[in-house]
């Protein structure tokens, strides 16, 4: 018998927001989830609570992000209602009055990333992190996993993770050589703040119900048990299932409710899926029993039947191994992490915004520190931005940080090549644009 | 002139109302084991001296079906369930009798898989000999498609006397309310017709020819005739008919709370721009959800006659009802009793009020003044957080815009109409708080509801142009439709296949009351192209009023 938890479900279908008329990410995305989950009677369960999501507010997002040139101009209110879903989420189970909870919004955000310009791969704004953020400065949390089911590599929430050592994101998708974004590749495996604390399963195509659970088993579980998160988040993307239109995997609606069933997220937050009225009722319906601790044996597509999408022999054995080395591999990294050193690590990479168009160049320069979590500063810019500049203090920043950011943030504001300064200090709790 | 009748626990209710307003009332015992002579001797006593023939019709609101429910001497029932794939579906097993078929149609109303007619062969086989003669079945998905439960019922059509396809109980998507409302609707069914059947006759032995219509719990009528199929209807009509008495008796509502003070319980409704609000997907029917269109009440166990006692050195009020306030020659402590000591009420033997409300001050160390002003503030406090906590629950309904969520649209009442017996006791302690109206003839608000109530119907229709088809569930309508269907099409199908209805049903209503109140249309995409649209309409009188009888207040 299993146990039945209380279940806080935001749904939010934003039928009146689309990215354009014919764009996968449109009205009615949610229609027939919302059909089933009616039909079902799922929001009639005691153990079911429907809560409204609230509206994210400026700061909120500036908590997680540097948005050029400021935040009303990368957002359109349905990001925010979108955010504020995830917050409301956040919040029912923190403040107990519910003991998970599910956030069915659109649209969804794990490929936004720690700068934004505009929208790529469907995103603006990142939903989970927005709440991460939310979650550690409003409930004294510390420790985190974001465990992301989408087929997509969660490239945006990695990138922003990627310095942070008390954030374990674990991203299982469709192999990048396959799939946009194209990353995700098992040598990604976080920062020089953070070494191990990004973990990525590229799956090989046609993966089934059986190749994820095994990584899920082998891979997911064991590196939780070690990590030992206070809260679990599960970025919900339902685009694994096998009559999704726009990737090539073999999962099932009944392997989504095993897959949480085990994972046991606190919170979890749609992403993509796009195969509305085949996969998304089913998933959706299959994600909230599991998560609600209900019976979900009868929850199946119709005209599903496990042979006809079974993974070959081939990909079993591949994934078999794969998982041994990605295991050994986040063992391996906590194992040489010495005490961190002061040093600073320089990094620049060239972004692309698909839905936009738009092409980013940003500098990076992460300071390790031996006193805390360190220093973070971006410069940035693209084809609808002149050079901006961000600097993000931790939430342990030490003395010496401190007083660097300070400086810094003199220096940059008196540099004409600065169009814009955002300032993220979690520290002091001071999140501006300081020019 | 019209005759409104309401039925109710303790009292029968009735008014006559002619076009200069209410012409007599009066107040029965409700003989709860008779309900029909109760009615007979209430059309008796009102109708005396008054010219039968200038009866226009009789609008009653009764506890038939909620009463056979409550006590649980509903028909025993089969229920025939075809879930498909979802939930665990003995999750809906509401009677012994319950019986689970293969076969599904999915959320575009596309079978995806068939009744098995061996599994078909073996439930009719345990109906028959089980000696059952009614039945419910209910298909997930049947508001889109009701093919299975129409074929079901066609084969088990035969064996029983009256059988509920649950399409016609609701257009909306919810398959367990469905079940229930589509059970009790069989399950009370011979009860409410053998009712009909003598109210009909009774009427007749008086000498009154006219038409005769039940409330419904959404504070609309249909005629006694119409809901001899669809008996379930008359459900909780009590709290409509109260509902729609104070729109008739005040026409200014704005955004208010109505509050019902019996002697056991408190009915709280709300009213928003003058528009008595609605329960989001049907009424709750002794603790089971079913589809029945209801007015959003909740009752509290606070009355005038709620018991007053000491437990652990506190006032404790209520739920319970141990009998009559004591000053009346009850059994013991009630509300009455303290607004009766604080002078407040004037009634029966002030000195049996004093006498218990010096004892308790005595046990808890006050005065007795401070004792009785704490007995009918609580029950007060009590109402007061009920009216709290219902509007919160408004204000926290889900929203699926954009557009809503920004507007953060919520509502907020000061102002109180209270009716009922002890309307005025309890309106001296909440006036404090509130703006409080106490509406001439309050105490027959609940007959002026029923008699002035107007006839309601609603139906809704779902179209899908990809597939090419189109049905109206509550009308048992499916059709094809070609690939050009608009909302315009589907605008003037819902109209007119209710016109129609109504027509063969012989029910008279004037049409512009029609209105398509939900409207909406998804365009469809399969791959990057439009492939057609998915429009959901729904169409209904709204409940209102014939007319209201504020003007003869005013005179």
């Amino acid at each position: 018998m299993k146990t039945k938890k209380k279940l806080g479900l935001i749904f939010f279908p934003a039928y009146d927001w689309a990215i354009s008329p014919t764009h996968p990410e449109r009205e009615e995305r949610l229609l027939y989830t919302h059909d089933q989950l009616m039909e079902e009677g799922i929001f009639d369960l005691d153990c079911m609570t429907e809560l409204r999501p609230l509206v994210a507010s400026n700061e909120d997002i500036m908590k997680c992000h540097f948005c050029f040139p400021d935040v009303e101009s990368v957002t359109t209110e349905s990001h925010l209602v979108s955010a504020g879903g995830a917050i409301r989420a956040a919040k029912a189970v923190l403040e107990g009055e519910v003991d998970r909870s599910f956030a069915l919004v659109r649209p969804p955000g794990h490929h936004a990333m720690k700068t934004v310009h505009g929208n790529r791969g469907f995103c603006n704004i990142n939903n989970e992190a927005v709440m991460v953020e939310y979650i550690r400065s409003n409930y004294g949390i510390k420790k985190i996993a974001i465990v992301d089911t989408d087929c997509h590599h969660g490239d945006g929430t990695q990138d922003i993770f990627w310095n942070d050592p008390d954030v374990l994101f674990i991203s299982l998708h469709q192999d990048g050589r396959t799939l946009y974004p194209g990353s995700g590749h098992i040598d990604e495996t976080g920062g020089p703040g953070a070494p191990g604390k990004t973990v990525n399963i590229p799956l090989p195509p046609n993966t089934s119900d059986e190749g994820f659970l095994y990584a899920m088993e082998h891979v997911v579980m064991p590196i939780l048990d070690d990590f030992k998160p206070e809260i679990i988040i599960n970025s919900a993307g339902q685009d694994n299932h096998y009559s999704d239109p726009i990737t090539n995997m073999n999962f099932s609606a009944m392997g989504y409710a095993k897959l949480n069933d085990m994972l046991k997220p606190h919170i979890a937050v749609l992403e993509g899926g796009y195969s509305i009225q085949g996969a998304l009722p089913y998933v959706n319906l299959g994600i909230i029993l599991a998560m609600a601790g209900l019976d979900y044996s009868h929850v199946k597509e119709p005209g599903f039947t496990e042979s006809k999408y079974r993974q070959s022999g081939e990909v079993t054995e591949y994934i078999s191994g794969l998982c041994d080395i990605i295991v050994a591999d986040y063992f391996s990294a906590k194992k040489n992490a010495g005490p961190r050193k002061d040093s600073v690590h320089m990094a620049s990479r060239n972004i692309y915004y698909d839905t936009d168009g738009i092409q980013e160049t940003r500098k990076e320069e992460i300071y390790t520190c031996s006193k805390c979590s360190g220093l973070y500063v971006i410069e940035s810019s693209s084809n609808r931005n002149s050079l901006s500049a961000g600097i993000e203090l931790p939430y342990d920043a030490c003395e010496r940080c401190l007083q660097l950011a300070d400086t810094l943030a003199e220096k940059f504001t008196n540099e004409k090549k600065f169009h814009r300064v955002q300032l993220i200090d979690r520290k002091r709790r001071n999140f501006k644009y300081i020019k | 002139m019209i005759i409104g009748i309401d039925v109710g626990g303790t009292h029968t209710d009735a008014v006559l109302i002619d076009s200069t307003g209410i012409v007599k009332k009066n107040k029965t015992l409700t003989r709860k084991h008779d309900l029909s002579d109760t009615i007979s001797l209430s059309l008796a006593e009102l109708t005396e001296g008054i010219d039968l023939s200038s009866i226009k019709k009789i609008n009653l609101s009764t506890t038939i079906t909620t009463n056979a429910i409550i006590e649980n001497t509903v028909e025993k029932t089969a229920t025939v369930i075809i879930p498909g794939p979802g939930a665990n579906p003995n999750n809906h097993l509401i009677d012994e009798y319950f019986f689970i078929l293969k076969g599904s149609i999915d959320h575009r109303g596309e079978i995806t898989e068939q009744l098995s007619n061996e599994e078909l062969e073996k439930v009719k086989r345990n109906i028959s000999e089980s000696g059952i003669k009614t039945m419910a079945v209910v298909s997930k998905f049947s508001t889109r498609n009701s093919l299975l439960e129409d074929e079901t019922a066609e084969q088990c059509s035969s064996l029983c006397d009256f059988i509920t396809p649950g399409h016609i109980t609701s257009g909306s998507l919810n398959f367990p309310r469905r079940i229930n409302t589509a059970y009790y609707n069989s399950a009370v069914w011979r009860a409410f017709n053998s009712f009909s059947d003598s109210v009909i006759s009774n009427t007749e032995k008086l000498g009154i020819k006219c038409e005769i219509n039940i409330l419904k719990a959404d504070g609309g009528t249909i005629p006694l005739r119409y809901s001899r199929t669809r008996p379930v209807e008359s459900v909780l009509s009590g709290p409509s008919a109260s509902i729609m008495g104070i729109m008739a008796l005040h026409s200014t509502l704005k955004t208010s709370v109505l509050l019902d003070i019996g002697g056991t319980t408190t009915d709280i409704s709300l009213f928003v721009e003058g528009i008595p609000l609605i329960e989001k997907d049907g009424a709750k029917i002794n603790g089971k959800l079913t589809s029945v269109r209801s007015l959003l009440s909740r009752s509290i166990g606070i009355g005038g006659d709620s018991f007053v006692r000491i437990e652990n050195g506190t006032i404790k009020i209520g739920p319970e009802r141990k009998g009559a306030p004591l000053c009346l020659g009850g059994p013991s402590p009630t509300v009455i009793d303290a607004f009766v000591f604080l002078g407040i009420a004037e009634l029966g033997d002030k000195r049996k009020s004093a006498e218990a409300i010096i004892k308790m001050a005595a046990e808890l160390g006050d005065t007795p003044e401070v004792t009785a002003a704490r007995i009918a503030e609580g029950a007060c406090e009590k109402i007061s957080r009920e009216i709290t906590s219902l509007i919160d629950e408004t204000n926290s309904r889900p929203l699926y815009t954009v557009h809503e969520v920004i507007e953060n649209y919520t509502i907020s009442a000061d102002t109180v109409f209270i009716i009922g017996a002890p309307a005025g006791f309890f309106g001296e302690i909440l006036k404090k708080n509130y703006e409080v109206i106490i509406p001439e003839h309050h105490e027959v608000a609940n007959a002026v509801g029923a008699a002035l109530c107007k006839t309601t119907i609603q139906c809704s229709l779902f179209a899908d142009t990809t597939s090419g088809y189109m049905s109206i569930p509550e009308l048992n309508i499916e059709k094809e439709i070609n690939s050009e269907y608009s909302m315009g099409d589907a605008e003037t199908d819902i109209l007119q296949h209710l016109k129609e209805h109504l027509k063969t049903e012989n029910i008279r209503i004037n049409y512009d009351d029609l209105e398509i109140t939900e409207r909406t249309s998804f365009k469809m995409i399969k791959g990057y192209y439009s492939s057609g649209y998915d429009l959901r309409l729904k169409c209904q009188i709204k409940p209102g009023l014939s007319r209201t009888l504020e003007k003869r207040g005013a005179e």
